[in-house]
């Protein structure tokens, strides 16, 4: 089988998560085989330094530099990584598995959400790591970031989503209660999926199990507000029947501002949301798209395809796991000149 | 609005599916392909498929044939019947489409486009270049007939800079011939020990072609596991919505299969982050005696 994007080694389980490194020369992912991957992105691909966990891997991200990384998943502790000299530390734990985890470069602090609902404040350098830890109304599934604005956004179950700034959270003490700069509900009437930060920071897209994606904006002025709106996507008619897909991964290109979306119908699609079109549909992958990230220089979207347990893939494509690196989408990406 | 459609005429060539290579004429691809890939090795003849090749092997010579010749890393093999443009997975033909128009589209762009791809270059290859090629060719073709030296015995120190485990034959940086996603998965993992000292209780992941990821849970008192796989209720799909459930995502309720189940360590081993960190760091400890 022959896909034009590059290839490289897959785990061998699902994929839970992607990230790139700072200077785009590094690729970690995150499996559900309980392991995080560290991909040198060389010519010709080279196997990848695994490293393991006790349980599946939800979340991962790379810290401070290239060198340093943290992931979470189901053993519920947060785990710093150095990748020189392959040491792992425990900078502490959750009461659930941890399903989300951001760095932020600017303030120097660690977020990490829980299906335990909370969130909490890391701050690695020091000898206790914990700075805060923040009660949430429910099971948080994402946490995004744009360094642009600062701003922190923390998607949940029922429909919660709510805007924290990041100098807020790394200033807050341990027991404050922290109020959020907003909290607002999700523009779709389904469980949010997955979440993204414009990559100016003004505004998300936001997707769903039942094939909808949201444009919504930070700003609380009304008329930013009446911006906002949603739409269909990743969905197919199969046999005469609609089937909607859940819409697992949202990026924003760091330059563009366009998104890509990935579904579990195995469809990656490039959105223009000012434009309010669709600029590219890429041909199906044989399977669910897991995970998408952009390379922050822009030049390489990384692809997680593995079935996503939501019922969406035949039983025979079921243990396909495909790592895939698509570097046309500079061009895929760029806005078409308004006419 | 007013835009203008650029009008393109755009023509997908005739193309073997084993090389990846462009012909004007399905009827000089049909020659490729017989005198290329299905050319036996054994004597002179030339079939029209690789079945063909299959059974004439098996026939003719009473053995099993040799992968087939010339073709990109991982499509060598018997299973998939191509005859020209017949037969090839539309999946790759679906994306060899959108490759050729994404390229298409870039050479009429060639002035805008900052000029990231990378096309084939029909110019004389320098023999350097050849050379390298060829010598991993050889390197391949020698992996290939004996396996056992494919990946190299488990070096003691730490696993940096190992040399890849499928050397590829790319003579023209960027153009990747790739492997097909569904063959090499999870043959390296467990070939490469995790260095010592950073190991977290779980060591061993067995790995195969789509193992069950390692079993999460180590623990001797069944007692405690009362959950089984069918406490986890999924609903099937609704009226096509493939995830009607709302109260929790495809994640939570994969994680509560017995096979992702994690149990913490028992009170008083590990429970607590600070031992967890103790450990790792004794272990650190006797990391830097070796």
């Amino acid at each position: 089988m022959s896909t034009g994007d590059q290839s490289l080694q897959p785990p061998a389980d699902g994929i839970s998560a992607l990230a790139f490194s700072a200077d785009s020369q590094r690729l970690l992912v995150a499996s559900w085989d309980g392991s995080i991957q560290l991909h040198e992105l060389t010519i010709p691909p080279t196997a990848p330094r695994i490293f393991t966990h006790p349980a599946a891997v939800l979340s991962v991200t790379f810290g401070s530099s290239s060198n340093t990384a943290f992931s979470g998943g189901l053993d519920k502790r947060v785990r710093e990584w150095n990748f020189e000299t392959g040491q792992c530390r425990v900078l502490g734990k959750h009461d659930d598995a941890v399903s989300s985890i951001v760095w932020c470069p600017e303030k120097q602090i660690l977020l990490t959400g829980s299906w335990d609902q909370t969130l909490k404040v890391w701050t690695p350098s020091s000898d206790s790591p914990l700075t805060s830890s923040h009660n949430l109304p429910n099971r948080i599934y994402s946490i995004a970031h744009s360094p642009a604005t600062s701003k922190v956004l923390v998607s949940m179950a029922h429909r919660h989503v709510w805007v924290f700034d990041a100098g807020a959270l790394a200033s807050a003490a341990q027991g404050q209660t922290l109020q959020p700069e907003q909290q607002r509900e999700s523009a779709l009437k389904f469980l949010t999926r997955s979440i993204a930060l414009m990559a100016d920071g003004k505004g998300w897209a936001s997707g769903s199990i039942e094939g909808r994606i949201a444009v919504e904006y930070v700003d609380p002025d009304p008329a930013a507000q009446a911006q906002k709106y949603a739409f269909r996507a990743h969905r197919q008619n199969v046999d005469g029947v609609d089937c909607v897909y859940p819409v697992n991964a949202l990026a924003y290109h760091p330059q563009y501002n366009t998104f890509a979306s990935g579904g579990s119908d195995g469809f990656i699609s490039i959105w223009d949301h000012s434009a309010k079109k669709r600029m590219k549909l890429y041909s199906k992958y044989p399977t669910a798209i897991s995970s998408l990230a952009f390379s922050p220089d822009g030049s390489k979207l990384a692809i997680g395809a593995s079935y996503e347990h939501d019922n969406a893939v035949n039983e025979s494509d079921r243990g396909t796991v495909m790592l895939l690196i698509k570097d046309t989408v500079n061009v895929d990406c760029k806005p078409k000149p308004k006419a | 609005m007013g835009k203008k459609k650029r009008t393109q005429v755009f023509v997908l060539k005739p193309w073997c599916w084993y090389c990846e290579r462009e012909f004007e004429d399905e009827k000089v691809l049909l020659q490729h392909q017989k005198s290329k890939h299905f050319k036996c090795q054994m004597c002179p003849r030339k079939l029209n498929t690789a079945g063909g090749l299959m059974v004439h092997s098996q026939q003719v010579h009473k053995c099993e044939p040799e992968p087939l010749t010339n073709t990109l890393p991982g499509r060598d093999g018997y299973d998939i019947e191509i005859f020209g443009m017949e037969g090839i997975p539309t999946n790759a033909l679906a994306e060899w489409r959108a490759r050729k128009e994404a390229e298409a589209g870039t050479a009429a762009l060639a002035a805008t486009a900052n000029g990231k791809r990378i096309r084939h270059s029909y110019n004389v290859i320098p023999e350097a270049d050849l050379i390298a090629a060829l010598a991993q060719h050889k390197a391949l073709m020698a992996a290939r007939n004996n396996p056992g030296s494919v990946f190299p015995p488990f070096p003691g120190s730490f696993p940096i800079g190992i040399p890849p485990p499928n050397p590829t034959l790319n003579r023209f940086p960027g153009e990747m011939p790739m492997p097909p996603p569904t063959l090499p998965t999870g043959m390296p993992p467990s070939m490469y020990p995790p260095p010592p000292g950073f190991q977290p209780p779980m060591a061993q992941n067995g790995i195969s072609g789509v193992a069950p990821p390692p079993t999460f849970v180590p623990q001797s008192n069944e007692a405690t596991k009362v959950l089984t796989t069918s406490d986890v209720v999924v609903e099937p799909p609704k009226d096509g919505v493939m995830w009607p459930d709302v109260t929790a995502s495809p994640a939570e309720k994969r994680a509560q299969q017995a096979r992702y189940r994690y149990q913490s360590p028992p009170p008083g081993s590990a429970e607590s982050a600070e031992s967890f960190e103790a450990a790792s760091r004794k272990r650190k400890a006797a990391a830097d005696f070796l």
